[in-house]
């Protein structure tokens, strides 16, 4: 193709080399090889386009909000002591609720269990009906609950053209992390999504560093980023791509900045807040599985622009409770990786992520302590 | 009795069995298209790269904002002083047009000794007949991606309108030490050259007397910036967020900024970046198709914090007059749909959080 610029320069090189100059710059190897590169460029601009696709951005006025969580057993205990007073907090539940938000949160576990009954929780139930409507809907025991609650919520909150919340009973929130987050999304009908490290269960718990949540006080995005390090589970911990045998090919790598920041590469993060339509029930329905929500779930939403990566904690935080049994892998060679099991099999989703870095603020020194001392 | 369970068993597995077949044969398919779209063949094994060439084309009017604010700016503690005290070399490498700039540029350098005791200086002067400034930059580019090439350094924008807060430019490169041939970019905002005149802070700076901190230089761009960052605000129906940045206000300090297409400030280049820049030879393609290549090779990564790296461009309240277009209350998206290409749409995902002082 003969483009205004190639006439252009074309003319320029003529007058000032001549023929020679011609059949110099335009008849050699390189040349030629730059052309074929370009047509080739062309060619996939082509594909990118249809890489991404058309995705109308749902529509969200009514302001309902409608929360997830699916727990039994000795999660329902973290759940009521941790999760939901960390979604207590005054900047989360509380700061929406004044703004007129409407929330329910919807709690599924499995038939016959007992431990929502125990009156250990009834304060903080008491506590949580003041801003949301709790409902506990128990599930058959299936080997799929988690899909099947997944997949009732997502009904749910199709048919009320409300937010999806997703709040695992495992997740701590920091303080204005929900309240930010909404406020990110508001008006523009996507989804946002977060890279969390995971911690440590028993350590944390056996600190008590977290209980100041029980006694209804506050842990703010920084004071959260300093306990994952502290209780870090080794998924995080060994995730510093410095160390040449490490864990970042699970997805998460991360590299300290300064003595206050790292940089943090997610190639899978999790979304938490979610405006979806028929076409995502659609999804749900033919996916028939929980775990491609930060997998297959997310390449839609990539592939359709409907998505937000948080850059920074000081907006949202949000910690993952972990046994220490839970298996991580090191490999050698991977000083400096921030690739996804391999290249070779890293998907759209893990490519987009991979190019951004997340920043996790702790607080400053003499604040660090002071919070210890508390 | 035996056979019978047996095949149950089977029939019962066989919609299970088809669904992962299709999965897999999706995933196969999708595997094709998304290594069509993405290479890695561009990023080679690191080399500990220890050298640094500041990328400075300076003549005329921009010597004097060079010097005032740009030279004080990188000097800062955090900021070139201590990438030397950890090894690293920096060469300021200035390309300017005429004999008569040089002599100009020399003077003032050497009334700072403290600029010419952290790094070596150069000129690359050059005789250029055209007053097309994409030409002189973007042959000025050329011989720079060569020298850094031949060099093995890390290039930085230090363009005389680009402003970087105190320690940006240590943790830039900290962020792609170890990853050969990486590129970092970052959200940014313009200032008004006029208004900043009348800043005590940079005025205190020139002086060499402070250091401008990110989150002061995010609070600075609140009482100086350029008409077209308060055109960036999604939040009133009437606005310029279709050119590419929009800003949302989250609380007192944050805000939330998408960029579709946030320039590089810190680049470790690749031979192909040369052939690039020698094809093309279009200044503007360094956010653009350029941005789209490093992307596509696996050689970007976007800075999510102001807190890390921010920097501002100065610009004169006569240039870039963006005009607002109205109904784009809450827009994010830049141009239309088919002019898009794949760095607007991944950038289009990140939310970069600036963070206020205040």
């Amino acid at each position: 193709m003969i483009t205004r610029d190639f006439t252009k320069y074309f003319k320029q090189r003529l007058s000032e080399g001549g023929v020679k100059e011609i059949f110099c710059y335009y008849f050699n190897r390189e040349f030629v090889r730059l052309k074929i590169d370009q047509m080739k460029d062309s060619r996939q601009k082509k594909i990118e386009k249809k890489c991404f696709l058309k995705g109308e951005r749902v529509s969200w006025d009514n302001k309902r909000m409608r929360f997830i969580t699916v727990a039994w057993g000795s999660y329902v205990d973290l759940f009521f002591s941790y999760v939901v007073p960390s979604l207590l907090q005054e900047s989360n539940i509380p700061a929406l609720y004044s703004e007129d938000y409407i929330i329910e949160w919807d709690l599924y576990t499995k038939k016959g269990d007992q431990s929502f009954s125990s009156e250990f929780y009834q304060e903080i139930l008491e506590k949580l009906n003041k801003y949301v409507k709790l409902n506990i809907i128990p599930l058959e025991d299936t080997e799929d609950i988690t899909y099947q609650a997944l997949l009732q919520h997502v009904r749910k909150v199709v048919r009320e053209r409300s937010l999806f919340v997703m709040t695992p009973s495992d997740t701590i929130f920091g303080n204005a992390s929900l309240f930010n987050a909404v406020k990110l999304i508001a008006g523009k009908g996507i989804c946002l999504a977060a890279a969390h490290p995971r911690v440590d269960t028993d350590k944390i718990l056996e600190s008590h560093e977290l209980d100041v949540l029980k006694r209804g006080g506050e842990v703010e995005n920084d004071q959260l980023v300093d306990i994952a390090f502290r209780y870090g589970h080794p998924a995080l911990l060994e995730a510093f791509d410095e160390k040449d045998m490490n864990v970042t090919l699970s997805g998460l790598s991360v590299r300290p900045l300064d003595d206050r920041h790292y940089g943090v590469i997610s190639n899978l993060p999790t979304p938490y807040l979610c405006l979806m339509d028929e076409d995502d029930l659609k999804f749900f329905e033919n996916d028939k599985t929980y775990n491609n929500w930060d997998r297959k779930w997310l390449q839609r939403l990539v592939q359709q622009s409907r998505i937000k990566f948080v850059g920074s904690s000081e907006a949202f935080f949000c910690i993952e409770l972990t046994p220490f049994k839970h298996p991580v892998f090191p490999k050698p060679n991977c000083q400096n990786n921030d690739w996804y099991k391999a290249f070779e099999h890293m998907r759209i989703q893990n490519h987009v992520c991979n190019n951004f870095y997340c920043i996790w603020t702790k607080p400053k020194q003499a604040q660090r302590e002071e919070h210890r001392v508390c | 009795m035996k056979n019978n369970k047996f095949l149950t068993k089977i029939t019962k597995g066989l919609p299970r069995r088809y669904r992962l077949f299709k999965a897999k044969c999706l995933s196969k398919i999708y595997h094709v298209f998304d290594r069509a779209i993405i290479d890695d063949s561009k990023r080679s094994i690191y080399q500990g790269k220890k050298k640094i060439n500041l990328f400075s084309p300076v003549w005329g009017d921009y010597i004097e904002m060079f010097f005032d604010y740009i030279i004080p700016g990188f000097m800062q503690e955090g900021n070139i002083p201590r990438l030397v005290s950890e090894g690293y070399k920096v060469e300021l490498v200035i390309y300017t047009k005429k004999a008569e700039h040089k002599g100009q540029i020399e003077q003032r350098l050497s009334a700072l000794p403290q600029v010419t005791n952290c790094m070596s200086i150069s000129f690359v002067e050059y005789d250029m007949s055209t007053v097309d400034k994409n030409d002189i930059l973007v042959t000025a580019l050329i011989k720079h991606i060569g020298k850094c090439l031949d060099e093995n350094a890390i290039s930085v924008q230090a363009m005389p309108d680009n402003f970087f807060g105190n320690k940006s430019l240590y943790h830039a490169i900290k962020m792609i030490e170890g990853k050969n041939n990486m590129c970092l970019g970052t959200s940014y905002a313009r200032m008004s050259r006029e208004a900043i005149r009348q800043s005590q802070e940079f005025n205190d700076l020139k002086e060499y007397k402070r250091t401008i901190e990110n989150d002061e230089l995010v609070d600075l761009l609140f009482s100086y910036g350029h008409h077209s960052f308060r055109s960036c605000f999604d939040d009133v129906s009437k606005n310029i967020s279709h050119a590419g940045i929009a800003i949302r206000q989250i609380d007192d300090n944050l805000y939330s900024v998408i960029n579709n297409l946030p320039p590089v400030m810190v680049a470790d280049f690749h031979k192909s970046d040369l052939q690039f820049f020698k094809s093309c030879r279009i200044i503007n393609q360094w956010d653009r198709l350029w941005l789209r290549k490093l992307i596509k090779s696996n050689r970007y990564k976007a800075s999510g914090s102001s807190d890390m790296t921010f920097f501002v461009d100065i610009t004169s309240d006569q240039e870039k007059q963006t005009p607002l277009k109205d109904n784009l209350l809450y827009n994010d998206v830049f141009l239309e749909p088919k002019n898009r290409l794949l760095q607007n749409y991944l950038c289009n995902a990140f939310c970069f959080m600036w963070r206020r002082k205040r």
